[in-house]
């Protein structure tokens, strides 16, 4: 069960599995997430599911290595198998005909976004993307992203690749050019998230983000990922992942997101120097 | 209930003489030990200690304590198979109505249940119907080859039944349900069987080895389990009457919604909903971090608010995990707290402090976004009210403030939404509970309901209860096909 | 001007009146508030908190002295120290009860002052007090409710 069908590396510490789960992808919609285990001891994460082929009976996520278990979970290959999957959760994006929607992302919500867009244009939206990485050997999905939308456009902070800068700053040029969005969708880091929602305020126009959250059981069930939209405590594994933008506590969230900073430091400098001392063991 | 003739004695103590046995004392581990470690607190009875507590039966002529047992287990009969050591044939007595002795047998209030309405109680202490109940279900554990082999399971009825949440509930009308001949499948969210058993009870109260051998019992007699399901979402209540085959189901889906508190600063770091705190622990293991790599807080000044069983479980596991303060912040009285007596005193031996009649009204953080301490107001019962009731009142101006670095809010549960939401067919009353008649039929023809989905938060053993009127239900209607 | 020069002038009649405006403008706002909701037991949980406002409306307009003599019960105080929700959100049950709970407070608490402030017009002093002990009652009952099953283990 939870067979990795395809895993591959798509940017540097950046990895894309196909991963069968055939009940899975038959309800899967844009926006949904799954939970996973890699090992019996390990913890349960939320990942978003990047893509899905109902009669293929796959679905694909795209993990960045940055802890311990998403450093583990990027040393699978095709072949291997995960120990638990459980999905789909979260509730489906809602996708409606605003005009023109703008899809802001970065890091690994390129990948989160693509439905999206693709959702959008189906809805007969004209879409646009700004895609924001580090530099260019952390881009991921510009190509796939131009095919399902009417333009893209790069920024990285070092200007290794397209507008040296950031995705705000490609925000303002968009509409300094006449481009103006009616909806905003902004997913990935959460600073990010932050920055395009105060300026898509102060520019009256509306933003949706993808919450990320520390979460337990994924089902609503222990209250770990609680987040305060709208001055009102919700689950953002229930009641999101999406959510108004203007009305999210980032701070807040920012702040809960560091609970097991300490611990997770703790866990990764295990797991690499386990990792070292297996390689050299290995070496001998 | 199942039938019953009254049992042959093997109580070779004159009746008189009964009575000046004493109750047996039940081994425990030692409190500044135990304090440091998760091994079980109670390491049960020795077998001579189970005869001579079974001795200090009287044989009513009009047993009570079958009265007063939720599930009416036959207690004399199984106290009497003590008496002349068949501790197997005591552990298929229970089996007849509870198929869980061994989680019940320490999980179960029985001092507010069987032994309560015990006779001999009523002079001296109570028979110890619990501490007997669960070494009989151990010694069967550790017995295997003592047990009967002959099939317990009627032939196939050619019915399919579905049961959505492997905790208590679920797992006794499985029970029921596979002996009756029907197929039965356990659809579980969680990546582990037991519910509640397995994520909400620490394993020093009831280790999960219990919980993993009586899932592959009923495994061995045919049950299916899945987990990583979550029905409502990987497929719903629909696709699984009208696709997949299913005759009925039954939805054992627990109090699985925290509650929190509605006060300012209940969302700093280090504010948990008993949920979480006993999910990491219990489920994840996070005691074992990094081990086990999911993380769990451990602080210096841990508290507890509330005062029911969860609560205690919570504040014994934040003292384990070397909180020096482990202290309960509980609004009422002591006397009325619901946790069991015993848990309580474990909890006090433990180094556990109770603060009753004390209410906190918010949580303080510090610069870092991490709760520091609890601002608190002290509390006054009144005047009873028309329920008899008395309830706690706040003085005012009693604000004070203790020191926390964790805080677990254990206030009580509601019932888990997802399926009513995505079902809306099931109906469910004002608090979200789903709202079944008393054989357990929701309101959508062939699904079946019991268990804190429909009482809201309650114990074990009413679960397991809710379960077997169900599973009774279930047959009649796969029999009959009639839904009235 | 101040209430209490507006309740001054006006005939026992009028002041009636005014109250049932307060119960009616209760009604209003959960009857608001069921339409918004989307969790159904919060909705049913409104409902109730429109018949019981609905019933004290028509308890006003057939205004007896003798039925308002018992003292009120104890205030609990459960929802003085909880934040306040919204009234421009989507609820749950355990916010309405919350809402209704603080609203019956402020309302006993109006009624009071005006009790206070007519105390040498000792008809209507009478009656003022009456109405905020009638409000306390109710808070009382939606505290009751509250405690029970979201204190349950509290």
């Amino acid at each position: 069960m939870y067979k990795i069908i395809k895993a591959e590396f798509i940017a540097t510490g950046v990895k894309s599995f196909k991963i069968e789960a055939p009940l899975i992808a038959k309800k899967r919609e844009a926006g949904q997430f799954i939970m996973l285990r890699v090992h019996d001891r390990g913890e349960r994460i939320p990942i978003t599911i990047a893509d899905s082929n109902p009669e293929e009976g796959w679905i694909q996520i795209i993990v960045q290595s940055i802890g311990k278990t998403s450093m583990h979970l990027n040393t699978l290959e095709t072949g291997d198998a995960l120990h638990d999957l459980v999905g789909p959760l979260g509730r489906p994006t809602h996708v409606d005909n605003w005009g023109t929607l703008v899809c802001i992302s970065g890091g690994v919500g390129t990948a989160e976004a693509l439905p999206i867009a693709s959702a959008g244009r189906k809805a007969g939206n004209k879409v646009y993307s700004i895609i924001g990485a580090r530099n260019k050997d952390l881009l991921i999905a510009e190509k796939e992203m131009s095919l399902v939308t009417d333009g893209v456009f790069v920024s990285t902070d070092d200007g290794s690749y397209g507008r040296k800068g950031l995705v705000t700053d490609v925000l303002n040029d968009m509409m300094k050019d006449g481009l103006v969005p009616n909806m905003v969708v902004a997913i990935g880091p959460l600073p990010m998230m932050a920055a395009v929602s105060n300026q898509t305020k102060l520019l009256d126009i509306p933003c949706m983000v993808s919450l990320n959250a520390i979460m337990v059981d994924g089902t609503g069930m222990c209250g770990a990922c609680r987040a305060t939209v709208d001055g009102k405590t919700v689950f953002v594994c229930v009641d999101g992942p999406e959510f108004d933008g203007h009305k999210v506590d980032f701070k807040e969230l920012g702040t809960r997101q560091r609970m097991y900073k300490k611990q997770e430091a703790e866990s990764t400098k295990c797991y690499l120097e386990r990792m070292a001392d297996e390689a050299a063991k290995g070496g001998n | 209930m199942t039938k019953r003739t009254k049992p042959t004695s093997h109580n070779v103590v004159p009746m008189k003489a009964r009575f000046a046995i004493p109750r047996q004392d039940m081994p425990e581990q030692n409190p500044t030990k135990r304090a440091g470690n998760f091994l079980e607190v109670n390491l049960g009875l020795t077998a001579d200690q189970a005869v001579i507590e079974a001795q200090r039966c009287i044989e009513c002529g009009n047993p009570t304590c079958m009265e007063g047992c939720p599930v009416s287990i036959k207690i004399p009969d199984f106290i009497q198979l003590i008496c002349n050591r068949d501790f197997a044939k005591a552990a298929a007595k229970i089996k007849e109505d509870n198929s869980l002795p061994a989680v019940c047998g320490r999980v179960c209030p029985q001092e507010t249940q069987c032994e309560e309405v015990c006779v001999v109680g009523k002079r001296f202490e109570p028979v110890a119907i619990g501490r007997l109940e669960r070494f009989v279900a151990d010694y069967e554990r550790l017995h295997p080859e003592e047990m009967s082999t002959e099939s317990v399971v009627a032939e196939s009825t050619g019915k399919n039944v579905a049961i959505v949440g492997s905790g208590p509930a679920g797992l006794a009308t499985a029970a029921d349900l596979i002996k009756a001949g029907h197929a039965v499948t356990v659809f579980e969210a969680l990546h582990e069987f037991g519910g509640v058993l397995v994520y909400g009870i620490p394993e020093f109260r009831l280790p999960k080895e219990i919980l993993r051998k009586e899932v592959a019992a009923l495994e061995s007699l045919g049950v299916k389990f899945i987990k990583n399901f979550i029905v409502g979402r990987t497929q719903t209540v629909h696709e699984l009457l009208n696709e997949e085959g299913f005759d009925a189901m039954f939805l054992g889906l627990g109090a699985g919604l925290p509650r929190f508190m509605n006060i300012p600063g209940e969302n700093l770091n280090g504010v948990y909903s008993a949920n979480e705190f006993l999910t990491r622990s219990n489920l994840m293991r996070g005691y074992e971090f990094p081990d086990y790599d999911t993380p769990l807080y451990r602080a210096e000044h841990a508290i507890t608010v509330g005062g029911g069983n969860t609560a205690m479980d919570a504040v014994r596991t934040s003292k384990r995990l070397g909180a020096n303060h482990a202290t309960i912040v509980y609004r009422r009285s002591e006397e009325e707290m619901p946790a069991r007596n015993e848990e309580i005193h474990h909890a006090k031996d433990e180094g556990v402090h109770v603060m009753t009649l004390i209410n906190p009204i918010e949580f303080i953080g510090d610069e870092n976004g991490f709760v520091k301490s609890a601002r608190c107001l002290k509390m006054a019962l009144g005047e009873p009210d028309d329920s008899g009731r008395r309830r706690p009142i706040p003085i005012e101006g009693s604000e004070f403030e203790i020191p926390a670095d964790m805080v677990v809010i254990a206030v009580g549960n509601g019932s888990n939404p997802l399926i009513s939401q995505t079902t809306p067919e099931i109906s469910t009353n004002k608090w979200g509970n789903v709202v079944t008649d008393e054989i357990g039929r929701t309101s959508m023809k062939g699904v079946f309901a019991g268990g804190d989905i429909v009482t809201g938060g309650a114990t074990v053993i009413l679960a397991m209860g809710a379960g077997r009127a169900a599973a009774e239900g279930i047959n009649e209607y796969l029999k009959t096909g009639e839904w009235v | 001007m101040a209430l209490s020069d507006i309740i001054k002038n006006m005939s026992f009649d009028e002041i009636i009146k005014l109250c049932c405006d307060q119960e009616q403008e209760a009604v209003n706002l959960y009857t608001e508030l069921r339409n918004r909701a989307t969790d159904d037991a919060a909705k049913l949980k409104f409902q109730e908190l429109v018949d019981m406002e609905t019933q004290h409306l028509v308890n006003l307009q057939t205004f007896e002295i003798e039925k308002y003599m018992d003292l009120p019960p104890a205030n609990l105080k459960v929802t003085d120290y909880l934040t306040e929700p919204s009234k421009d959100r989507n609820l749950t049950t355990q916010e309405a009860l919350i809402l209704a709970a603080k609203r019956e407070d402020k309302t006993a608490k109006l009624y009071q002052d005006l009790a206070h402030f007519f105390k040498d017009n000792v008809e209507l002093n009478t009656f003022f007090q009456m109405m905020a002990d009638e409000e306390l009652r109710h808070k009382h009952d939606l505290e009751t409710e509250y405690e029970d099953e979201f204190l349950q283990e509290g």
